[in-house]
């Protein structure tokens, strides 16, 4: 009886008269207390082990995601760059105790020792507290800074204390720069805290991303970066530390750095490595597989040719797109399969054979917010929607057009790795012309045939996965879509992926036979075809193109804010607008010129 | 298999020991959060408190009391914040004597088992299936309750009660049996 109102107690419903009787049993009675707490460690147990069981299988998957692929980080929630560049003898170092270590050189070697003992206390005592404090140097968007509880809006040659927290809102950014030259960009949505220290910096990153270049620091005055899975001690390394929501990740460029996980189990990650910290994941180092970008800019050819060798089609493909933006492509080996369903939609039939008479490249996963953006910045790009200012987005549960509403700001929080949305047909195809320039391959969209064999394979299956749906699988319209208000016609979904929007690529365990990711859900991918439903009666067999004219662009694939339905591999949808559960990936024809 | 008592004194084992106590402490957070993702940042709160002050650490004291103190406190201070610009609808005297009786009772000793049980829990719940282990973290987890735990999967209130009320008995069997096999008794 009294399990019951333990229980209430727990999920916050007690009424006024159970809150009393549970009141006076915790009082006076003793049986009833220990009998309370016995409820209390038996339900944090269950709790947090089921849930680990649930998370285990998806740590890992993104793990193993995440060191199969090379570009930014996997972030969710929270993600720290932080680069120590070993450059530092050129840099002039902590100016404001300079003139000291200055003085020190005449000093008598008898006096040396007390002159010394002298410096070490000044240095950490007042000096110290300067070399450890940052300045505010720039600004955009709100962004607080908060001191023993009182909270105001960070300026532009603020001087930020150990024991200060920086939050930058939404659309705000902050830039520190320490005495010794070491920078610190806070992004959007972040929260950092300069904990306290005599000697050395150390930073806490609650939430958001920050990207830091960090002076080199004296070996018992390390930079650490403290996360929720562990630390980074930084001494004089070039370093990058991801931290998403369950796990962190460190990759090494240069030197050593010492990485504790929240177990207290430590490694040392030398150059050319990786580890990750993750809740049942044992911490051990590894080889960074993928070679990383040059520092300077190198030929077209000569940076592709070094990816894929000339003879033989290698099963991934790597793309430059510049600015340290890359794409990752997997080979879709020529073959026949049968496109079209029919037990679908009257568009879907008849069943027909395909054949793809030429390999090529289909994107690893939809095309990011990152390597959008640098489309955009690359070619001053504006989408339809930022010109005419409105797209269409979820809004009070129903899909909307939107004022404001565009690839940059969706309706929704976007990471740089989720994939790029709210973008017409028209858009996407812009983007294909500046890659194809900017790579000197022959970047398109996919024709729908190439689509759905990338998607079902020789095999022509249901699903990118096999035949049946399975909802962790994809990121479709969910328990979390539902909680974040949306009206879902078609009923309860009972899985909660915690994406109630888009997710990032390689979120989900689900690549189809050749290696693409999502191509079930998270977001529909704009085809090259016009959309007909009679086509399939009359699509050529090999290499079908689409009809030669048409109002609608095809779209394929299914979004976050789909029933499972659409999530078929043979489901044919048409668009003519643009949306926010639309992106798209491309194709990149093997063979195509090697030249700009 | 008992835990031996703590007595850290480096920084190494004091952070090494503190993590030994977790389950307890995000108890002691979710006791007066009842919300598991507040009490979560609340240990990481406390755990970058201790990363910073360890040496305020008296060796010799109880270091569980100590982390304890802290993670009570940070959660006395997110409840507050909560609470802020709200209409109080939290009964504060029954957090009051919630809080003390969970003080009092779930002492280092009790720590030291749910840490040993956690491992043990582990092993048995492998056994489970995906629903069993699904609505295990739907109710403890998520927080939902039975009734709406009826509504998802189909089944009536009671129904779902009996599931969890077997679930607990079986796992319970299993732990005992576990630790009694390990010499262990809880």
């Amino acid at each position: 009886m009294n399990e019951e109102l333990y229980e209430k107690y727990f999920t916050n419903r007690l009424s006024r008269e159970e809150a009393e009787n549970l009141k006076t049993l915790l009082k006076s009675d003793a049986k009833a207390q220990e009998a309370f707490v016995a409820y209390l460690m038996e339900w944090e147990l269950m709790g947090n082990v089921a849930r680990q069981f649930l998370l285990k299988d998806n740590v890992k998957n993104k793990l193993k995601a995440q060191s199969q692929k090379h570009r930014p980080l996997n972030t969710k929630a929270l993600r720290v760059a932080a680069e120590s560049v070993r450059r530092r003898g050129k840099r002039k170092n902590l100016k404001s105790v300079g003139w000291l270590r200055f003085l020190v050189l005449p000093i008598a070697a008898a006096a040396a020792f007390m002159f010394f003992f002298h410096l070490h206390n000044l240095r950490t005592s007042k000096i110290g507290q300067v070399a450890l404090a940052a300045e505010v140097v720039g600004l955009s968007g709100p962004v607080e800074l908060v001191r023993e509880a009182a909270s105001v809006p960070a300026q532009v040659g603020m001087r930020v204390l150990q024991g200060d927290e920086l939050k930058t809102g939404a659309a705000g950014r902050a830039n520190l720069r320490y005495p010794d030259g070491t920078t610190i960009e806070l992004k959007e949505e972040s929260n950092l805290a300069l904990l306290k220290h005599e000697r050395a910096k150390r930073l806490a990153l609650k939430r958001g991303d920050i990207f830091a270049d960090v002076a080199k620091q004296k070996p018992d005055e390390s930079l650490t970066v403290v996360t929720p899975h562990g630390e980074a001690t930084v001494v004089g390394t070039q370093l990058k530390l991801a931290v998403a929501k369950e796990f962190t990740r460190l990759e090494v460029t240069q030197g050593k750095v010492r990485f504790v996980n929240l177990d207290n189990k430590y490694v040392y990650v030398e150059s050319g490595n990786y580890a990750v910290a993750a809740t049942g994941v044992e911490l051990e180092v590894k080889p960074i597989v993928v070679a990383r970008a040059k520092a300077t800019p190198v030929p077209v050819k000569e940076r592709y040719e070094a990816i894929e060798p000339v003879s033989g089609a290698p099963k991934e493909l790597m793309l430059d797109l510049g600015g340290d933006v890359k794409m990752e492509l997997v080979l879709v080996k020529a073959g026949e399969f049968d496109m079209g369903s029919n037990d679908g939609e009257e568009n879907e039939k008849p069943v027909h054979k395909v054949k793809i008479s030429q390999p090529y490249y289909i994107g690893k996963y939809d095309v990011t917010v990152a390597q959008f953006r640098a489309f955009v910045d690359a070619a001053k790009f504006q989408t339809i929607a930022e010109k005419q200012n409105k797209g269409w987005t979820v809004k009070d549960g129903t899909w909307q057009e939107v004022s404001g509403v565009n690839w940059r700001n969706p309706g929704f929080k976007q990471e740089d790795n989720h994939p790029v949305v709210v973008m017409t047909w028209g858009d996407a195809r812009e983007f294909c012309k500046w890659a194809t320039k900017a790579t000197g391959r022959t970047v398109r969209l996919p024709t729908e045939a190439e689509w759905e064999y990338a998607a079902r394979g020789p095999k022509s299956l249901k699903y990118p996965w096999g035949d049946k749906w399975e909802g962790i699988m994809a990121n479709v319209a969910d328990a979390s879509l539902r909680r974040a208000g949306f009206n879902m016609e078609w009923g309860e979904i009972k899985e909660d992926d915690g994406y109630p929007f888009t997710s990032p690529g390689g979120a989900y365990k689900n690549s189809s036979w050749c290696g693409a990711y999502d191509m079930a859900g998270n977001v529909w991918q704009w085809c090259q075809d016009y959309f007909s439903d009679k086509y399939y009666g009359e699509s050529p067999v090999v290499d079908p193109q689409g009809p030669a004219n048409g109002d609608d662009r095809v779209r394929r694939g299914g979004g976050w804010a789909s029933a499972p339905g659409s999530c078929r591999s043979a489901r044919r949808h048409k668009l003519y607008h643009c949306d926010a559960s639309t992106g798209f990936r491309v194709v990149v024809e093997c063979g195509s010129s090697r030249h700009p | 298999m008992s835990v031996p008592r703590l007595n850290p004194r480096t920084r190494d084992e004091i952070i090494k020991a503190v993590f030994q106590y977790q389950d307890a402490m995000l108890s002691h957070a979710f006791v007066l959060l009842r919300d598991w993702a507040q009490a979560e940042d609340v240990l990481q709160d406390a755990y970058l408190v201790v990363m910073d002050k360890w040496k305020d650490f008296q060796p010799g004291s109880s270091l569980y009391a100590w982390m304890r103190q802290i993670v009570v406190y940070k959660a006395m201070q997110v409840r507050r914040s909560r609470a802020a610009g709200k209409v109080a609808t939290v009964d504060e005297e029954l957090l009051t004597v919630v809080a003390r009786t969970v003080e009092n009772r779930l002492d280092e000793k009790m720590a030291e088992i749910q840490q040993t049980t956690h491992r043990v829990l582990q092993e048995c719940m492998a056994g489970l299936g995906a629903f069993s282990t699904g609505l295990l973290t739907e109710f403890y987890w998520q927080m939902r309750s039975c009734e709406a735990l009826a509504k998802t999967h189909g089944r009536s209130v009671n129904a779902i009660r009996l599931v969890l009320s077997r679930l607990r008995m079986q796992l319970r069997e299993c732990i005992k049996r576990r630790l009694n096999t390990e010499g262990t008794r809880l």
